[in-house]
């Protein structure tokens, strides 16, 4: 089955509404996630899928129903931001840019020294200078995950402000082997808030019950580069492969300007391959005893923080434990890097009215595992969970991974 | 969607603004945050096109949308059906910068052409947009041709521009890729305004566009007058800061076939509806009853530059 790899150049900025209050002018102020989340684009793909099917087949015209319905299946099968010079004429890998890590701290630097970064570990939860509870005590074996601790002793210092959302290629995929790096200094996107009002048609003068904000996301800025004698325009892009539906692919898809986001802002299409979402050569990393998996894109689990087909054996250890795509063998759950919730709504179509919220696991969150009954993890193993699914929602492009390595602490046989 | 690039040329100071301020301009323009760029929203331009083409609701109703059936937030209801036109913001292009000579140059940059470029190039139906710019070393102009530059002041040492107190050093040859851009932008203008683009168009180093495009605009210093006493209002004075007039910007409208169920339209009569006759005038932004935001719609006519993808 074919698929199709493109970035998405929003002209525009955007604004992805969170849903706290459908309609603006409720709240004067509509919220937005400070990155489209892969389902909004996914729906932007059905619309222009649904609107080239019909411009492809004359007379025939897609109800609300029958769009959703035939346009059902078409997958987004990869998503990940990316930025590059303005004037560059392509896309690639060189350009991708990872959702900063949860298990990276940058560290504010002292008395003009740099920031720097520093690595979370996890340790025993008996270990010396860990916190002892995770909440309630009713689960044995969340009570028993590992906790995270600074790699290095007493090096840890004031988290910076301004630590950048999103990280290199060439960072992440360092952090990811376990090399250590200086603080990520690219910066993310930009955000503005726009204020809006109505005019009354009949009086001409503005609404005042109908002045309302809205947070946008910028994706062109200019940037001071080190050695460079003007600033640098950047812009920043969406890269996605999707597959259309089984049997109705149509040819070209999608053509022209795509709407994306709330009012549909306009975005262009700039053709790539799929060497885009491959995993880098330079990615060989060690075999190792300690695995992570850091989300590139939310995860949508079951069981909130808890990934699918986790569980605690009654009357074992009290450990999660479970399998991963593509490792052989049962695995546990030792730790888990998990920020706060991500709440996720959406506006059906077809119904006209809000979806249920989801609540997902954020892009950045670090889960941390080793091999029942030890043994490593191999370069193979490594290498083939590279951007590979886990859990719920599949065709969202949810819950896409980055594999990388992690020590286990000396008293734990490592 | 099919889409379109238009041109928005300023005939009196335009003043889309962002309603209050922290700065020392009350009321100063909308900007993109991330590099300055003064912009045009698309939503403001959206609304003053469909008020402009009311007199067919039915009509009007299919291109932006259906009205909504009460006003303020009591009106606050689903769509019955979406509108088939989506208004892009228009950017900066050119920027009236006063000149020592020759009155004004239009002033612009590697940067706001190369956007324009993305917006303008490559659709069906057109010529292909004019060649990337190169980017200038800093403090540094070049102009389409020496000889027909109205904004030169010639020396010993070579021709110079002195644009508001800049003064800056005009490279010694003719710039073709800024002849190809300013003819081709010219195609939209009306006939008889068409050389205005040749002569005055001037290309500075992308610094010293931002330098401008946050310096060189107008502020008005405005005050309310107490009508009981003839007298400045106490508290109500206030800068308002605006496009000078024959600023040009850019943007791009997209359009899909009409969702109405009333009116069936297909996405290129949806443009041809938005649009209007060549050269529409329409007043946007605050302060119209000052004379404020009087503006031209312009585009490129089929088989000319068309911009349509």
């Amino acid at each position: 089955m074919s698929e199709e790899c493109f970035a998405l150049l929003p002209r525009d900025g955007l604004s992805v509404k969170d849903g706290r209050g459908w309609y603006t002018s409720e709240v004067g102020r509509g919220y937005s996630h400070p990155w489209p989340l892969p389902t909004t684009v996914r729906g932007a793909l059905r619309a222009a899928w649904g609107q080239d099917l019909m411009s492809n087949q004359p007379g025939v015209r897609l109800t609300p129903e029958a769009w959703e319905r035939r346009s059902a299946s078409l997958a987004l099968t990869g998503f990940v931001a990316l930025r590059r010079d303005l004037g560059e004429t392509s896309f690639t890998p060189s350009h991708r840019m990872w959702p900063a890590p949860a298990d990276a701290v940058v560290v504010a630097g002292k008395d003009g020294e740099p920031a720097r970064v520093e690595r979370l570990r996890p340790w025993w939860p008996d270990s010396e200078g860990v916190i002892t509870s995770l909440g309630p005590d009713e689960d044995r074996a969340r009570e028993a995950l590992w906790h995270p601790r600074p790699d290095h002793e007493r090096r840890m210092g004031k988290p910076s402000g301004d630590a950048p959302a999103f990280w290199s290629e060439a960072d992440m995929v360092a952090w990811l082997m376990r090399k250590d790096i200086a603080a990520p200094a690219t910066p993310g996107p930009g955000h503005r808030t726009d204020a809006h009002v109505a005019i009354a048609p009949d009086k001409q003068t503005a609404e005042d019950t109908m002045l309302h904000s809205r947070q946008v996301v910028e994706l062109l800025r200019l940037e001071k580069r080190e050695g460079a004698a003007a600033r640098v325009a950047v812009e920043w892009a969406l890269g996605v492969r999707c597959r259309q539906p089984e049997g109705e692919a149509v040819t070209g898809f999608p053509s022209g300007v795509l709407g994306l986001g709330g009012r549909r802002r306009l975005t262009e299409v700039d053709r790539s391959t799929v060497d885009l979402f491959a995993c880098p050569e330079d990615f060989q990393p060690e075999p190792s005893m300690g695995l992570k998996l850091v989300l590139a894109t939310p995860a949508s689990f079951e069981r909130g923080w808890l990934p699918d087909g986790f569980a605690c054996a009654e009357g074992g250890e009290p450990e999660y434990v479970g399998t991963l795509p593509g490792v052989e063998g049962r695995v546990v759950l030792r730790a888990a890097l998990v920020p706060r919730a991500q709440d996720v709504s959406a506006w059906d179509m077809v119904k006209r009215q809000p979806r249920a919220a989801r609540r997902w696991v954020p892009a950045g969150s670090v889960y941390f595992f080793e091999k029942v009954g030890g043994g490593r993890f191999t370069t193979v193993e490594l290498r083939a969970l590279w951007l590979a699914s886990w859990g719920g929602g599949r065709d969202e492009a949810l819950g896409q991974v980055l594999p990388g390595v992690w020590e286990l602490p000396p008293e734990c046989g490592a | 969607m099919e889409s379109r690039a238009y041109l928005l040329q300023a005939l009196s100071p335009l003043h889309v603004g962002t309603g209050q301020s922290v700065g020392v301009i009350d009321l100063p323009l909308m900007r993109m945050r991330s590099t300055g760029i003064p912009i045009i929203p698309g939503s403001s331009l959206k609304g003053v096109l469909r008020d402009a083409s009311a007199s067919d609701t039915v009509r009007t109703d299919a291109v932006f949308g259906p009205r909504r059936a009460k006003n303020g937030p009591e009106g606050d209801e689903p769509s019955e059906y979406a509108g088939a036109l989506v208004v892009g913001d228009a950017r900066l292009l050119a920027l009236p910068v006063r000149s020592f000579v020759g009155t004004f140059a239009l002033v612009t940059s590697p940067l706001l052409l190369t956007l324009a470029r993305r917006d303008w190039g490559g659709r069906q139906g057109g010529g292909e947009a004019p060649p990337p710019v190169p980017s200038l070393k800093k403090h540094r102009a070049r102009v389409a041709s020496l000889k027909s530059c109205v904004c030169l002041h010639e020396q010993a040492g070579g021709a110079r521009v002195y644009l508001e107190d800049l003064d800056l050093e005009v490279d010694a040859e003719d710039d073709a890729v800024l002849g190809a851009w300013a003819e081709a932008l010219q195609r939209a203008l009306p006939g008889d305004e068409r050389e205005l683009l040749a002569r005055r168009l001037v290309l500075v180093d992308d610094e010293t566009m931002s330098f401008l495009w946050e310096t060189a605009m107008q502020v008005d210093t405005r005050v309310s007058i107490d009508p009981d006493t003839g007298t400045a209002a106490k508290g109500q004075l206030w800068t308002e800061e605006s496009l000078p007039a024959e600023t040009l910007l850019m943007g791009v409208m997209a359009a899909s076939a009409s969702w109405s169920p009333k009116q069936a339209m297909a996405a290129s009569a949806v443009l041809d509806a938005a649009l209007g006759g060549q050269g529409t005038m329409l007043q946007l932004g605050g302060k119209a009853t000052v004379g404020r935001g009087w503006c031209r719609l312009l585009s490129w006519t089929t088989g000319d530059a068309e911009a349509r993808r």
